[in-house]
């Protein structure tokens, strides 16, 4: 075949090359739309993430922030089995409760044996030596019927012993 | 204050996240592997056998393909963020990696179908009138050669995007496996046969499919299953199902073997947990039954009757599409069942019947391709090149005696 005649055969495969570009370019024009302008300033992430994330106010303030007011509740974890465990990681952060220093809220209470079995089910990947309870065998054990503040009415969540 | 366990939560090692959807994923994938994989056979490698499944089974991909990515984008909730993974790569994310995979084998299954059906469309404008004419003349995107040489370059077009989706289609479902097999924290997944075992029963369940659906299609169209097609595929899927099963339980093998400090979880995984879904289903239901079957077609063949034939690769297909799908649970949810430190198992999971990713949203999934390829049918029929039509309408490249 020469040239000529063989070019003249090819009009749908130009028309589909072109069609495949034009979607191509959109895509890649579009791109800027999708992207946001800080992305990339420091890493994969939107460089504005940090001044936005530094503008929220602080909500966690540790138990040092609790024991001024509640310095009985304090003491009691202090000489139980729960002094590693934080006031806020069963309550909630301070500032849902106490803005400088001014109650504005009750603080929430977790009553409910979830909390407890949340961190005490016995599992499989939890250490041996971590204190677990199969939740339904131990309240048999001790007779008693599961409602939501069964675990706190044998023990202090503060002292559990 | 020196307190060791300040402000540690312990793991809640409970639940089993990734749902059926992510059983179904690679498992509709897999049908999408296999089917092009068949299709490929005679476009690229003129499998004369194959044929009267050329089309088809290239339609049937474009349609498992399509829904190929549902389960994830239910999975994650959040659909509309689909598109960009390719409008927006990450190279470095390994799910990002399939994302911009799966689009340009798309392209590719895409492509081949225009230069295969393009002549056909051209006619189907050229036979109608109104709307259906522009539907076509739009499909066909308003170019009307069908002279020799045009044609003569589809078919070589179409070649070189069938050779090239071969690979495409291999790297796209070995990708699956590999997305399982990269995850070094979970040893029932973190294997380099993972991403073979994937493919190789990805293309075992896309032939199986393929004989199902080929066999019901012709019974609808009241046209003859072909002997040799039937045959091929049936010789095809024996060999796959055995070069499947071989690496499914070499890797058992092996873990069995070394007996590290995964087989104490794994051992007792297979032995209770999974002793249906793997022992039962996947090995003997699905594995050695099949093998047998299939074997009888495939060595006895020649004395077989055709009803015979098709009856036992039907069985063997329907039984191999159980098998592989039990496959795919094993691997997602029963890679959940244990604890991540090795030491126990975790609660086991049963899907809901009308949860978001529960079973009947699988089945809906499930069913779409099949729908999607009635309606592919209807636009652009996949069987009527095979001497149905008269022969001067007929513009149809595949219908003219093949060179070499
Ligand atoms: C500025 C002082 C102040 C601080 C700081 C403070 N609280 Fe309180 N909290 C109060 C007062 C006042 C009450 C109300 C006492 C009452 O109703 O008897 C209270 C009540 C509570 C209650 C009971 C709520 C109820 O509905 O009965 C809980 C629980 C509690 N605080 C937890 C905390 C925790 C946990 C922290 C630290 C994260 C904290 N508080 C920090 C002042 C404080
Ligand atoms: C293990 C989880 C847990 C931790 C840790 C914990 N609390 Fe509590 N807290 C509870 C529960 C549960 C109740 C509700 C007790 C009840 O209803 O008997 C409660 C009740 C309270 C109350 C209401 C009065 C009372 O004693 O019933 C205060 C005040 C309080 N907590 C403060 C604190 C402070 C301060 C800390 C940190 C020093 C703390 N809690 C740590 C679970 C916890
Ligand atoms: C945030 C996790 C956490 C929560 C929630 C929690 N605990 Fe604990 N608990 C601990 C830790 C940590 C210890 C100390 C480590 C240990 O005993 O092995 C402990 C110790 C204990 C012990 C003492 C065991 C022993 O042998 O000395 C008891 C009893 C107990 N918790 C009961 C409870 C009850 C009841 C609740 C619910 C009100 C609860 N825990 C909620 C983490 C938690
Ligand atoms: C009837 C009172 C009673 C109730 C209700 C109760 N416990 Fe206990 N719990 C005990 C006693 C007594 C012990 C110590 C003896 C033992 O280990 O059984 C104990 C021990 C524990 C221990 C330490 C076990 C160990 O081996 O170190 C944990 C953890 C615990 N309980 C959690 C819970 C949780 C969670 C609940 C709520 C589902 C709960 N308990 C409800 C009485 C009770």
């Amino acid at each position: 075949m020469e040239p000529a005649s063989s070019l003249k055969h090819t009009k749908h495969i130009f028309r589909v090359s072109f069609l495949l570009g034009f979607v191509l370019i959109v895509m890649i024009l579009s791109r800027g739309l999708f992207v946001p302008k800080s992305w990339g300033q420091y890493g994969w992430y939107r460089g504005d993430a940090v001044p936005e994330h530094r503008a929220k106010p602080v909500v966690h303030g540790g138990d040092q922030s609790c024991r001024e007011c509640h310095e009985d509740q304090y003491d009691l974890r202090e000489e139980g089995a729960h002094v590693g465990v934080r006031c806020e990681g069963c309550h909630e952060p301070v500032g849902s409760h106490v803005i400088n220093g001014e109650m504005t809220a009750p603080m929430f209470i977790p009553a409910s044996f979830e909390l407890c079995t949340g961190c005490h089910r016995r599992l499989a990947a939890r250490p041996d030596d971590f204190s677990q309870v199969n939740p339904q065998q131990h309240l048999e054990d001790n007779e008693m019927d599961l409602t939501d503040t069964v675990c706190t009415e044998c023990h202090d969540p503060h002292s559990p012993f | 204050m020196g307190h060791e366990l300040i402000g540690f939560l312990f793991p809640n090692d409970v639940h089993i996240h990734w749902t059926l959807m992510i059983v179904l994923y690679p498992y509709v994938t897999g049908l999408v592997a296999g089917a092009f994989i068949v299709s490929s056979l005679y476009h690229v490698f003129d499998r004369e056998e194959l044929k009267p499944l050329g089309r088809f089974a290239l339609a049937a991909s474009f349609c498992f393909l399509s829904v190929a990515t549902l389960p994830l984008l239910n999975h994650l909730g959040h659909p509309e963020r689909g598109p960009m993974v390719v409008v927006t790569p990450n190279f470095s994310s390994a799910m990002a990696g399939f994302g911009i995979l799966y689009a340009s084998y798309f392209l590719v299954v895409i492509l081949e179908i225009w230069f295969v059906f393009r002549a056909d469309m051209i006619r189907y404008a050229a036979e109608s009138r109104g709307f259906k004419r522009m539907f076509y003349a739009t499909l066909a995107l308003g170019v009307y050669d069908t002279s020799e040489e045009a044609r003569a370059l589809d078919h070589k077009i179409t070649r070189i995007l069938a050779a090239i989706g071969i690979p495409m289609a291999c790297l796209l479902h070995g990708y699956v496996g590999f997305l399982f097999g990269a995850l070094k924290s979970n040893p029932w997944w973190s294997t380099p046969l993972m991403p073979v075992i994937f493919l190789f029963s990805a293309v075992v369940s896309g032939i199986a499919v393929l004989i199902v659906l080929y066999q019901l299609a012709m019974k609808i169209k009241g046209m003859p299953i072909e002997r040799e097609t039937i045959s091929a595929l049936a010789r095809w899927l024996w060999l796959f199902m055995i070069m499947s099963l071989t690496l499914e339980l070499l890797e058992i093998m092996t873990l069995a073997y070394e007996k590290a400090e995964e087989w104490e979880v794994i051992g007792p995984l297979l032995a209770n947990q999974l002793s249906i879904s793997f022992i039962s289903v996947q090995m003997v239901l699905g594995g050695l039954i099949p093998l047998i079957l299939l074997g009888i077609v495939v060595v006895m063949g020649a004395y077989m009757d055709d009803r015979i034939r098709n009856t036992l690769s039907m069985v063997a297909s329907l039984l191999l599409l159980m098998q592989v799908l039990a496959m795919r649970w094993n691997v997602v949810i029963g890679g959940q069942m244990f604890s991540k430190s090795m030491r126990g198992f975790r609660d086991t999971y049963v899907p809901g019947m009308f949860e978001k990713e529960g079973i009947l949203a699988a089945a809906a999934i499930l069913i779409l391709p099949f729908l999607l390829l009635v309606v592919f049918e209807r636009i652009l029929p996949t069987f009527d090149h095979l001497g149905q039509k008269t022969g001067d309408l007929n513009l149809d490249l595949d219908s003219e005696p093949r060179l070499g």
